[in-house]
């Protein structure tokens, strides 16, 4: 199961590549994990194998935007009650102030 | 310098894009301290030499520090106890940073934004910090220029002009906040000497003995309020009298004056006018 979530992050290469990230640490039990990315109004799900405590980083790519401005981008886990929430301008691209 | 905010919409306006540009790290602050800097499953704890319960205690689930006391205590981190492995210990650091720039966002942001938009660009409130805007703020103190109307009964006509009312002394033109003056320093408040040029006629006379359109008028001027005044005085013109059996008057071509009475607006007075002379001053 999942234990926690960090680092919730959004990248745009500005070349149509858009993408979120999390850190996510797996309990003792270890296993195949479900994990859901909210971005903005688009739903990504994707399915992650964890070691037991294990921490790693889980990236999905997405195609939303936010029209410059920042918008709720939240992560969640099947079977687990941890959540992460972030406001993140998806839009941003590196060097964008 | 005479800070003053242009008007409470502009206020309102640099206040909002401050607040709207650091609600999201604010937000993302709070939840990183309490979902990830705080989740014992990253045992920052560890990293600071504490324990678990020195963060969160079991039994309220309250964190122990304030915000500003979690950020002092994890400049000092060694990420060497929160894990052996290397990767792991790089994913930890990477949640702490991010949770210490987004505080720097946070509190800088609220600063540098409320900077920006009070004392410099275009939504600046400091109208009053420019050195030509300071000059139209003191020079309305001591004197006003006016637009309006004036009847001379005897011409019967009613011409436009313009007019520099001077005070006697310096003036308060803002309502309220002020205490009552007396008698004399009522008058003195209101009264000024009027000085001006008639410009054209406005009632459509079509034989002025007025010589040309321009007459020069002098007189007292009345404020009724912040905005408005009545002035009264001479007007001073040459005359141009028609010829009568082909003879041409005597007083043809003399220097006459007439009473006048008439109403004005002081244009200074007016904000969007004042700023608009500031900038036509600085340029």
């Amino acid at each position: 199961m999942i234990a926690g979530f960090g680092n919730l992050q959004s990248f745009n290469d500005g070349h149509g590549n858009k993408s979120v990230s999390v850190v996510a640490a797996e309990d003792a039990a270890g296993g195949m994990e479900t994990l859901t990315f909210v971005i903005f109004n688009q739903t990504v799900t994707t399915q992650v194998n964890f070691t037991p405590n294990q921490m790693q980083t889980v990236t999905v790519r997405h195609t939303a935007s936010s029209g410059g401005t920042e918008v709720l981008v939240q992560v969640s886990a099947a079977n687990s009650t941890q959540t992460l929430n972030a406001l993140l301008d998806i839009d941003k691209v590196p060097g964008d102030s | 310098m005479g800070l003053t905010p242009k008007n409470p919409d502009d206020l309102k306006t640099a206040l909002g894009t401050a607040l709207t540009n650091t609600i999201a790290p604010i937000f993302n602050l709070n939840e990183e301290k309490i979902k990830s800097v705080l989740n014992p499953i990253f045992h920052v704890a560890e990293g600071l030499g504490l324990s678990q319960d020195d963060l969160v205690p079991k039994d309220s689930k309250t964190p122990t520090l304030t915000t500003q006391a979690l950020i002092d205590k994890l400049k000092t981190i060694d990420y060497t106890k929160v894990s052996g492995d290397k990767g792991t210990q790089g994913l930890v650091k990477g949640i702490v940073d991010q949770f210490l720039m987004h505080y720097q966002q946070a509190t800088e942001g609220l600063n540098n934004g409320l900077q920006a938009v009070l004392l410099t660009g275009s939504t600046s409130l400091a109208v009053g910090s420019d050195q030509a805007t300071d000059v139209v703020c003191d020079l309305q103190k001591y004197a006003g220029f006016d637009v309006g109307a004036l009847y001379a009964p005897r011409l019967n006509e009613l011409r436009s002009f313009a007019m520099v009312h001077i005070y006697f002394g310096p003036v308060q033109l803002k309502t309220g906040g002020t205490p009552s003056p007396g008698p004399g320093e009522w008058l003195r408040q209101r009264t000024s000497l009027a000085f001006g040029m008639a410009l054209k006629d406005i009632s459509g006379a079509t034989q002025s003995k007025i010589s040309g359109e321009n007459a020069f008028i002098y007189g007292l001027g009345f404020r009724l309020n912040k905005y408005f005044r009545l002035t009264a005085g001479g007007m001073l013109y040459r005359t141009t009298l028609p010829a009568v059996n082909g003879s041409t008057s005597p007083a043809n071509g003399s220097l006459r004056q007439e009473f006048f009475i008439g109403p004005s607006i002081d244009v200074t007075a007016i904000s969007a006018l004042q700023s608009i002379f500031a900038k036509a001053k600085s340029n």
